[in-house]
């Protein structure tokens, strides 16, 4: 069952627990062993979680360098909808599901993305803002943001585009 | 006032079909719903008679939101409802509004409706009639009460909504003012068949406050509402002029995990009386209720529901004895309450398209009928049922 799991990198924090309970009985009277074993199940996890790390990208028509949390939290929540020189934010992400949005929600927006995606329900279908396009690949998302004045999205760390990095900043 | 919006939805679904070329163009964004479902209600006629299973829970949406410049947008949406006896079937203008937004006042967002506005005050009224945003078909009753529902939906009026984000918080502040056109259908189901005049909201006044952390992972929140209503007679009418006033105070809460989500409302509502059955009548109650709800998300696509709502009429007769004796034993006692156990099933079949399923248990029929109807005990049992199946599609 481990096995499967960790070829599916897909070792979430419920099934981890799920595990501890099974085996709870080891872990009244943890040896080195176990310690050991539970140690590699988290790391795994947590290599897991590096390993689509993310970074935030913007078209390069887009002069700013840096954008603050709370920026981009507002864009993302659709509460800014135009960036500071007057010219018209497009907002680019992928299916819920994909492991990159998945990444990108938890780990720079600190967000789930159900919860996103609910947000973004109610705005569309009450009048109160523009919601982001939703992408079905990354290779698509990577040319939207590259081709679209105004676009920002994101991409995992490491990927040679056309579009710009930007650093998100505390304050 | 109908016309004028008729007019404008016209012309506003004219803009949509020949300015958009797919969901998205420079200044145009069109999205859209379509829901059908199967329903009964078992002993009870809030939602099917003679408990017959019915496809009557429809639900299709079109909206569209059109930037006229950076900071203001004209935004509407029509929709078409069947929900069986909840309420009348037809369509009906949802929204229609102008938005102004003014980015930075002394650090808040300021965004200002004027028009059709949407009720944002409560979790879930923003989008009442949208079923993907929605745990269950029926939403619980308590607050979202179905006989009441397209005056509680939204007004004619001005609304106001102020957000500030910063690192640690995030506020939200509304207020809004205005009335709602009540029909003759609205007036039978809150009055009864007898009464052949006209009800007139004066007004509905609304105030809320939210606060969030950065994460929004929680969500707190308050709100407030104040309404009078009038009633007009008719020369040969079986009622008399009368007016009522409701004050609604409630909380609200929210959680999000992340395979798991909870949610609350909690309310106490104050409803004068004055007139209408005789023209020194007056009565005031105070009715007191509200739900939790736990979705947990097994999968990112299955999810399962658990929630519990009640509602007490009047909380000076909890159990409704007071209110079978003062009608003579027309009403029975269990139309003073009622507590709804509910269960569902999500499943996101793909990406936009969802299969929902759900089962009420329901104890009491405060919130199933009008209490002024003479036919009001053959309609519902002291216990019964529903459940609905509903598939649906979003863009």
């Amino acid at each position: 069952m481990i096995k499967n799991l960790l070829k599916q990198g897909d070792v979430t924090l419920k099934t981890t627990f799920a595990l501890l309970w099974k085996w709870r009985k080891y872990l009244r009277f943890p040896s080195p062993k176990h310690i050991a074993f539970i140690v590699l199940v988290l790391s795994t996890w947590s290599l897991n979680a590096q390993a689509d790390q993310t970074v935030v990208v913007i078209n390069p028509s887009v002069a700013k360098p840096t954008l603050t949390q709370v920026e981009l939290r507002q864009i993302f929540t659709g509460h800014l909808q135009y960036w500071e020189d007057g010219n018209k934010i497009h907002v680019f992400v992928l299916e819920d599901n994909d492991p990159l949005h998945k990444a990108f929600c938890r780990e720079t927006l600190k967000m789930f993305p159900y919860q996103l995606s609910r947000l973004w329900n109610q705005l569309t279908y009450s009048g109160q803002g523009v919601t982001p396009t939703r992408v079905s690949s990354k290779e698509e998302l990577i040319e939207r943001l590259e081709k679209t004045p105004g676009a920002i999205g994101y991409m995992p760390s490491g990927v040679v585009s056309k579009a710009r990095m930007v650093k998100v900043v505390s304050q | 006032m109908t016309y004028f919006y008729g007019l404008m939805t016209a012309l506003w679904l004219c803009c949509v079909s020949f300015s958009a070329n797919g969901q998205e163009s420079s200044n145009l964004q069109w999205h859209g719903y379509f829901s059908q479902g199967i329903t009964q209600s078992i002993d009870s006629d809030f939602i099917t008679s003679d408990n017959q299973i019915s496809a009557e829970l429809t639900e299709i949406g079109l909206n569209g939101l059109y930037q006229v410049a950076s900071n203001i947008s004209i935004a509407g949406q029509v929709v078409y409802l069947d929900g069986g006896n909840r309420f009348e079937q037809g369509s009906r203008l949802d929204y229609l509004f102008i938005d102004w937004t003014v980015d930075d006042i002394a650090g808040w967002q300021a965004q200002i409706h004027l028009g059709r506005y949407k009720n944002s005050h409560w979790l879930y009224s923003v989008t009442r009639d949208v079923p993907q945003t929605r745990d269950t078909a029926v939403l619980p009753q308590s607050v979202y009460f179905d006989g009441f529902r397209d005056v509680a939906l939204g007004s004619n009026g001005i609304q106001t909504r102020f957000s500030k984000y910063t690192d640690n918080h995030v506020w939200e502040v509304n207020w809004s003012y205005g009335r709602s056109t009540i029909n003759e259908e609205q007036r039978d189901y809150l009055l009864g068949s007898l009464a052949l005049g006209e009800i007139k909201q004066d007004f509905v006044h609304q105030f809320s406050v939210f606060w969030q952390p950065a994460s929004m992972n929680w969500k707190l929140g308050a709100s407030w509402l104040d309404s009078d209503f009038e009633y007009i007679p008719l020369e040969q009418d079986n009622r008399f002029a009368g007016m009522s006033n409701i004050r609604r105070f409630m909380i609200s809460m929210q959680y999000f995990s992340e395979n798991w989500e909870l949610s609350s409302e909690l309310l106490r509502e104050i409803q004068d009386f004055n007139g209408v059955f005789t023209p020194d009548y007056y009565d005031k109650r105070t009715g007191e209720g509200g739900f939790v709800q736990l979705r947990y998300l097994f999968s990112p696509r299955f999810s399962g529901l658990v929630s519990y709502d009640s509602y007490t009429n009047n909380v000076d007769d909890p159990n409704g004895v007071q209110l079978e004796l003062e009608s003579s034993g027309t009403v029975p006692s269990y139309f003073g309450y009622m507590d709804t156990t509910a269960v569902g099933l999500r499943w996101d079949i793909a990406p936009q398209w969802r299969l929902q399923a759900e089962h009420h248990w329901v104890d009491g029929a405060t919130r199933a009928v009008s209490l002024l109807d003479p036919d009001i005990a053959d309609h519902t049992e002291e216990t019964w049922r529903m459940w609905s199946i509903q598939l649906m599609y979003w863009f």
